[in-house]
């Protein structure tokens, strides 16, 4: 669907309101609706849809910072599951140790944003599905060494009695008290993505997604912002973790491996680059399981039919982001058809690598 | 020192069979420009099919059962997860999370037909061992460097000397004028995709009497080190596809004594390495970016 630039309902000839004109008037009002729905949330439903709407906020976090990488960058990353894991045993680790939540929660920012810089530097020589299979091989090392490590992380049995959420010697133990502080952190990461996208920086995100050598010729250091795209997105991924870490109050390697990063990935893909896609693709994927109960044992079976479906149908996702409507235009200006029979990445998202000489 | 010799031995033995998961890899990539994700999964099915049929008959009749499942399989994966979108002129990394999607879905199916538990490989083989020289060898082994080897120069002369072979190297340069040539593009797609997911059933296979069993968890590693492989050596050169194998399994086998328990890190690293290092892997050529 096109956007209607003006804003304003559009009619058709006829004088009647058109099918686009009540989308747009019913996009305006789904904004407010959902902010109000998730404030009230607690309220109105059981504990266990609260349970799940913790489970939503944690992971809209992950879709939002997974974003940030994919989404604006058009950077492929398959290993979204290892800043989530990193996060998760660096808070639980320094809660477990006597140090308070805070002090837990920043620190899994910071060790994740870490580990977003060093899963970011290979991007600065490698691109498309090769930094995709990197991304993938990184979150298998760190899941790994998080088997491995039994003096840190004692391996395979993981880390149990996490100590719950405290700040201000409020303890977030009920399950509705720890929503609304899941739902403050996703909306400081909201916040702070909103602001990141719609800078200079955003700009040049989007530009390295559109043509890395054209914006590379525009003077936009290329490498510098995707380096910190991942570190960003590192951070806010660890921050996710941290959440997950003092919610569950207990953490293992299995439930940090491949499968975790996909389902990251599908939520991604899903929504779109944008807020609500990176909301919506997140209830989707959580919910639909939920709601058909005999689905759940074969969640991947769906995932994976999502992933293929919308591949070939919205390869941008349910609500993509804003910049991307223009694309039709641009490329009913360029009007070229690609050189040979294989379309060489002109699309959105990921930039294929250049064709062997 | 004949330690390290006894490591060569198994580390080539081993990389063999990653040496034909890599030539599937390659060949698809070749034709298709695309990382089949779904080639680890594919694998693993072909893999459980022909475990079942070698339980009633015998190893080698569950070899061309496996590989005969996996090519179907794999021709369907094209038509139903890749076809549709080269239809409607999908970019390639949409192509590639299609694949993804796709290997899901085999995963589920493997799982809920075959059930999570690892099943153990029947002794099949003669259990026969010799000496050869310094170097200690099993029947088992031999037929697993035969199969690989035999399997590999099959390959070079189907690509080489054959008129699909012919079709196949048309497709790679430029698909448009082969079709102008009377190729037929769609189909060769669909068969190189099925022979590229029958080399992966039989390397399952060859997997699965060397370790002595097939679970579900393989398919995602043994893919993940034949893609490894495939870029090691250059992805999309037969060769070079062979030669990475190879390279992966000694230095698998020599880095697993220092590093036992970060055995399946070693080809990660390697991964990460090679990918930063020289993109192009050993017999690729460099590839230039452009505008």
């Amino acid at each position: 669907m096109r956007a209607n630039p003006t804003g304003l309902r559009r009619r058709t000839r006829a004088g009647k309101v058109s099918a686009a004109g009540y989308l747009t008037a019913l996009r305006k009002g789904v904004g407010p609706l959902a902010v109000l729905l998730a404030l009230t949330f607690p309220f109105l439903v059981s504990q266990y849809l609260v349970h799940l709407g913790v489970l939503i906020s944690i992971y809209t976090i992950l879709t939002l910072s997974l974003n940030l990488v994919s989404g604006y960058a058009g950077q492929l990353a398959l290993g979204h599951a290892a800043f989530y894991a990193l996060g998760a045993y660096a808070s639980a680790l320094l809660t477990l140790s006597g140090h308070p939540f805070w002090l837990g929660l920043l620190a899994a920012g910071v060790v994740a944003a870490l580990g977003g810089l060093v899963v970011g530097l290979p991007s600065l020589k490698s691109s498309g599905f090769y930094l995709g299979m990197i991304t993938l091989g990184f979150g298998e090392i760190v899941k790994l060494v998080l088997l491995n490590w039994d003096s840190l992380t004692r391996g395979p049995m993981g880390l149990t009695n996490i100590p719950p959420a405290k700040l201000w010697g409020y303890t977030f133990g009920s399950v509705a008290s720890f929503y609304y502080l899941a739902l403050l952190i996703l909306a400081l990461t909201a916040g702070a993505v909103h602001r990141l996208v719609n800078s200079r920086v955003g700009e040049a995100l989007v530009a390295i997604r559109e043509d890395e050598v054209a914006a590379k010729a525009m003077g936009i250091d290329t490498g510098y912002h995707k380096v910190l795209a991942f570190t960003v997105s590192g951070f806010l991924a660890g921050l996710a973790g941290s959440l997950y870490a003092h919610y569950i109050s207990f953490i293992n390697p299995a439930s940090f491996g491949s499968g975790e990063s996909f389902l990251i990935v599908s939520m991604t893909l899903l929504g779109g680059a944008s807020l609500g896609g990176s909301a919506l693709g997140a209830a989707t994927l959580l919910l639909v399981p939920e709601v058909f109960r005999a689905l759940a044992d074969y969640r991947l079976l769906f995932y994976g039919a999502v992933l293929i479906l919308l591949m070939v149908f919205r390869p941008n996702g349910l609500i993509p982001e804003r910049r991307l409507r223009y694309r039709g235009i641009l490329e009913r200006l360029r009007g070229a058809e690609p050189v040979s029979g294989r379309d060489s990445g002109a699309g959105p998202g990921y930039r294929a690598p250049a064709e062997e000489g | 020192m004949s330690l390290l010799l006894e490591q060569l031995v198994n580390g080539v033995i081993i990389g063999s069979v990653y040496s034909l998961i890599a030539l599937g890899f390659s060949l698809i990539f070749s034709i298709l420009e695309v990382i089949n994700f779904a080639h680890g999964s594919i694998l693993v099915m072909g893999t459980l099919i022909g475990l079942v049929v070698l339980q009633r008959t015998n190893f080698w009749v569950g070899l061309l059962i496996a590989a005969l499942a996996s090519g179907l399989l794999g021709a369907l994966v094209e038509k139903a997860a890749i076809y549709p979108l080269r239809l409607r002129r999908a970019p390639l990394g949409a192509q590639f999370i299609s694949t993804i999607g796709a290997g899901m879905m085999i995963d589920i199916a493997a799982l809920v037909i075959f059930g999570p538990k690892t099943r153990p490989f029947p002794p099949s083989l003669p259990a026969t061992q010799f000496a050869l020289g310094p170097v200690r060898g099993s029947v088992v082994e031999l037929a697993i460097l035969g199969v690989s080897l035999g399997l590999m120069a099959l390959l070079q002369v189907l690509v080489n000397r054959t008129r699909f072979g012919k079709a196949i190297r048309a497709t790679v340069q430029n698909p448009r004028a082969a079709a102008m040539f009377g190729v037929d593009v769609d189909t060769v797609n669909t068969l190189t995709f099925a022979l590229g997911s029958a080399l992966a059933a039989v390397a399952g296979m060859l997997m699965g009497v060397y370790y002595n069993m097939a679970d579900l968890g393989t398919g995602f590693l043994a893919g993940m080190k034949g893609f490894v492989a495939a870029v090691f050596g250059g992805i999309g050169s037969i060769p070079g596809a062979v030669l990475g194998g190879l390279a992966l399994g000694v230095a698998e086998d020599i880095g697993a004594t220092w590093l036992s328990s970060y055995r399946d890190a070693v080809a990660f690293i390697i991964l990460i390495v090679i990918l930063l290092v020289r993109p192009q892997g050993i017999l690729g050529h460099p590839e230039r970016q452009k505008v």
